[in-house]
């Protein structure tokens, strides 16, 4: 968890556009400035406006030069070039000494957020001038100026390359340390912010200072037990986590168990229910460093952790009272008389980013943890049923839909007694929840998700619904797909009404998008459904034709929509006989072998995957469609890569590669062997679909073995030094297995057997890398030996 | 919008604040005008200045040094005040 979100996690709401102190002005006409050269564009506006500016910082008037100041820290997100910042940068470190009080201020403030905007790049080009200039401002008088210095201290540190940074740590701590324990708290807690962001940046680096640093941050945790002194904690909590995370596990353990009990009573005691309290959020990032630190060294403490901390989790979902979910990069300007509503009540209650710290970290907890977490489930679960009802926030209803997979992996992996009723009663429970959810989501985009989650539901727990459950589990989807169907048709009658401009067109489209997508999660979710539930959904096999996979699979539809439609018979392969389908099934096949050579990567990509399960599946029916296939696949190959990115392009050729092993292995008929081992054999090793290569890499061990050497190796062993590569390639890594070595051992050894072959290995062998010579070795040693 | 921004009796400064989003409104809205017109947006820009010089007050005290536990808030906008 970065630290930054935890700042944000805390409530950082700048944009409070029309707060009643002149700072709030300020930033009001700074975010317009901002909006202006976003809109005009800075080549036409940036001239305009450093005209401007620079005839303000010329006037006597201290205002003046203020608006310039923070009016420039504006541009940062608009420059391209960090060469273009050095004449501002001059300016700032030239006013950092300025008689007034705010201006200094503005002056950290350009630093602060230049170093933000345009990091690493500003770090790299302006250290040496800009950290001694702001460590000379440590003894600034005014503690709201000394607060911003080294607030834009921790900025500048934040972009600051590793490298860099190794010779200023000293330094830094050494000027910071004394502002960590005297003064105000607004100098004190950017001073352990500070703290913070050296460790954090310095990983390793950090190791020397962590003994000296450690103990004057605990002492401040222990003892600022007072309610105004609740944010200084919670940056102790931070900065000592953080620390513990840069240094390691060897050099955290010494304190380990005294942080980690000060930081269950501080969970315990000083946690205020009734107001927002910032140590909430605080805690819920310290403990995911912590467990990444320790990892199941931090079991033991589990039981002192996890149940308070899901009270507070708990706390902070029942009571958000926040009316806004929307992101702030999102706020118009146009809106900021209701921003301005919205904004005031936000102040006073808890903050939604608590919400998703929180949330982040239950998630943590699940799937770091694994089977070590079955003992807290239930207290999660109960957590997670009022998270998905969450009706503030998306991302945590989503993040709540995200956990629900994740427990039932926990008690798949787990020991417990009645495991197996365990994951079907929560199976039952988190869909039930998820289709609620489903059912009062409005956007398809979150719909699709939280059907992606249920999708995952239902693979972790296979066959766990009755044929009444199935039928109605289906009723919902096709429910479901039917209202998608609407929507989009009203967006397609919306587009082509009158008077609906260009912008409202793409808006429609874009929605129309979305529903394809939460299509294609539902479909995902019939393929599932047949995966999982073998015959108990077949009387939804004539139904799903018709409606669904008929209509999707016409020419001319949107690859999302072909998508659909095949990755439902890619289902049905997979979960059904093919011999329980027989009118739908000659149409599915051709369907399969169509969409084969689609010129989509992904669209071809569902439908080859089809036909791989179905190599797997039902060899016979494999057999019958071989020289189609193989043709087919052939084809496929030659499609050069379009827009779609190269993992994926390199995938869907490996499945060809092993649909291409599996004719050659299976097919009664052998089309064209020559041609296909050939293409094969360019095409071998697998080394991208991992899952598959080691059962590939067997069969083509297995052809040779099983007699069919000659064919293999070709005329005069011509194909044989390709051979002896994928064996090298292969051999002592993750594609292959110690069965299919042996295999290929005995295969080295029987071509060392005759006089002949022992000639045509050693000239295959011959153009080889030196280092692929070296396994071939190791093998053929092995066998010698 | 400019006269109303440049009158320094106004009594209810969010006044001023709603000129300057309402042209900030119509600058989103139809970008072209402004863009032909760089002299309107050099107006704007002087406007939003206008409001900023004039509502900057000097440093106070309780600016300088605010008091302990009463800055809740304004902490979480100064902690990490540059993010955006």
């Amino acid at each position: 968890m970065s630290r930054v979100i935890s700042f944000f996690s805390i409530g950082f709401q700048e944009d409070h556009f029309f707060d009643k102190d002149d700072e709030g002005r300020a930033k009001f006409g700074m975010n317009v400035i901002d909006q202006i050269i976003a809109i005009i564009g800075q080549k036409k506006i940036l001239p305009i406006f450093s005209g401007m500016v620079q005839e303000m910082m010329g006037c006597s008037d201290w205002r003046f030069r203020f608006v310039g100041l923070m009016s420039l820290s504006q541009i940062g997100e608009h420059v391209t070039d960090v060469n273009d910042v050095a004449p501002i940068i001059e300016l700032a470190i030239k006013f950092l000494n300025d008689n007034h009080p705010k201006i200094r201020y503005a002056a950290c403030h350009l630093i602060g957020q230049i170093a933000d905007d345009l990091q690493p790049s500003f770090q790299i080009k302006f250290h040496s001038q800009v950290l001694p200039a702001l460590l000379n401002k440590y003894s600034e008088e005014v503690p709201r100026v000394l607060s911003h210095v080294l607030a834009a201290t921790l900025n500048f540190v934040n972009g600051l390359p590793k490298d860099l940074l190794k010779g200023y740590i000293e330094t830094i701590l050494n000027a910071t340390l004394p502002l960590v324990q005297k003064g105000i708290s607004i100098v004190r807690e950017n001073a352990v912010a500070t703290f913070s962001a050296v460790a954090e940046a310095a990983e390793e680096l950090y190791q020397p200072y962590f003994e000296r640093s450690v103990p004057i941050i605990y002492e401040i945790m222990k003892t600022s037990d007072q309610p105004m002194y609740r944010k200084l904690r919670g940056l102790c909590i931070e900065c000592i986590t953080l620390m513990c995370e840069s240094v390691g596990k060897d050099y955290f353990k010494k304190y380990a168990n005294e942080i980690i009990e000060l930081m269950i009573q501080i969970q315990k005691y000083d946690v205020v229910f009734d107001t927002k309290d910032p140590l909430i959020a605080y805690l819920c990032s310290g403990w995911q460093r912590i467990c990444t630190v320790l990892d199941d060294e931090f079991v033991p403490y589990l039981q002192s952790v996890i149940p308070p901390l899901f009270k507070l989790v708990e706390h902070v979902l029942k009571h958000p009272s926040i009316p806004l979910e929307q992101d702030e990069e999102e706020i118009s300007l146009s809106s900021m008389v209701e921003e301005k509503e919205n904004i005031k009540k936000k102040k006073n209650t808890v903050d939604l980013e608590e919400v998703e710290v929180a949330m982040n970290m239950v998630f943590f907890f699940i799937t770091k943890l694994k089977k070590s977490y079955i003992d807290f489930v239930e207290v999660t679960v109960k957590v997670v049923e009022i998270a998905i009802q969450f009706n503030y926030c998306e991302k945590v209803r989503t993040l709540a839909a995200t956990c629900m997979p994740a427990l039932i992996a926990v008690v798949k992996e787990s020991t417990h007694p009645k495991k197996q009723e365990l994951k079907i009663s929560l199976s039952h429970a988190f869909i039930e929840a998820l289709w609620k959810a489903v059912s009062t989501e409005n956007d398809p985009e979150h719909m699709s998700l939280q059907l992606g989650f249920m999708g995952d539901i239902l693979f972790a727990c296979e066959n766990f619904m009755t044929k009444d459950q199935v039928d109605k589990f289906s009723e919902l989807i096709l429910k479901s797909l039917k209202k998608s169907d609407l929507r989009k048709n009203e967006n397609e009658k919306y587009k082509e009404e009158e008077g609906c401009d260009e912008e409202q067109v793409l808006e429609r489209a874009l929605e129309s998008d979305k529903e394809d997508d939460l299509q294609f999660a539902l479909a995902r979710l019939i393929g599932l459904l047949f995966t999982t539930h073998k015959e108990l959904a077949l009387p939804l096999v004539s139904i799903i034709s018709n409606e669904v996979i008929i209509k999707a699979l016409q020419p001319g539809l949107s690859d999302k929509v072909h998508k659909c439609g095949l990755v439902i018979i890619g289902g049905m392969v997979q979960g059904l006989d093919i011999e329980l389908i027989p009118n739908e099934w000659p149409k599915f096949a051709e369907y399969l072998l169509t969409y084969a050579t689609d010129q989509t990567c992904s669209v071809r990509r569902t439908a080859l995957q089809g036909i791989g399960t179905l190599s797997i599946k039902n060899k016979a029916a494999f057999s019958k469609l071989a020289e189609s296939c193989a043709a087919k696949v052939l084809a496929a190959l030659k499609l050069p890569k379009r827009n779609e990115n190269i993992k994926e392009y390199l995938q869907t050729r490996e499945i060809c590669t092993l649909i291409l092993g599996r004719i050659i292995r299976y097919s009664e008929s052998k089309p064209n062997i020559e041609v296909l081992i050939a293409e094969w054999l360019t095409l071998l090793p697998i080394q991208v679909v991992s899952s598959e290569a080691i059962q590939q890499h067997e069969l083509l061990a297995d052809l040779i073995l099983e007699g069919n050497g000659n064919v293999v190796f070709g005329q005069d062993g011509k194909r044989l030094p390709m051979v002896l590569k994928i064996f090298a390639i292969i051999s002592e890594t993750k594609f292959i297995n110690e069965e299919t070595t042996k295999k290929m051992r005995r295969i080295l050894h029987s071509l060392k057997e005759t006089k002949e072959t022992k000639v045509m290995l050693e000239t295959a062998v011959k153009p080889l890398e030196d280092f692929l010579k070296l396994k071939l070795d190791r093998i053929i040693e092995n066998v010698l030996s | 919008m400019e006269k109303i921004c440049s009158v320094k009796d106004v009594k209810n400064e969010e006044i001023k604040l709603l000129a300057v989003q309402v042209i900030m409104s119509m600058m989103e809205r139809i970008p072209k005008i402004f863009k032909d017109n760089l002299d309107l947006c050099k107006r704007f820009m002087e406007m939003t200045f206008f409001i900023m010089i004039e509502t900057t007050e000097n440093a106070t005290m309780e600016w300088n040094c605010p008091k302990e536990g009463n800055n809740q808030f304004r902490l979480c906008l100064e902690l990490y005040p540059f993010s955006r």
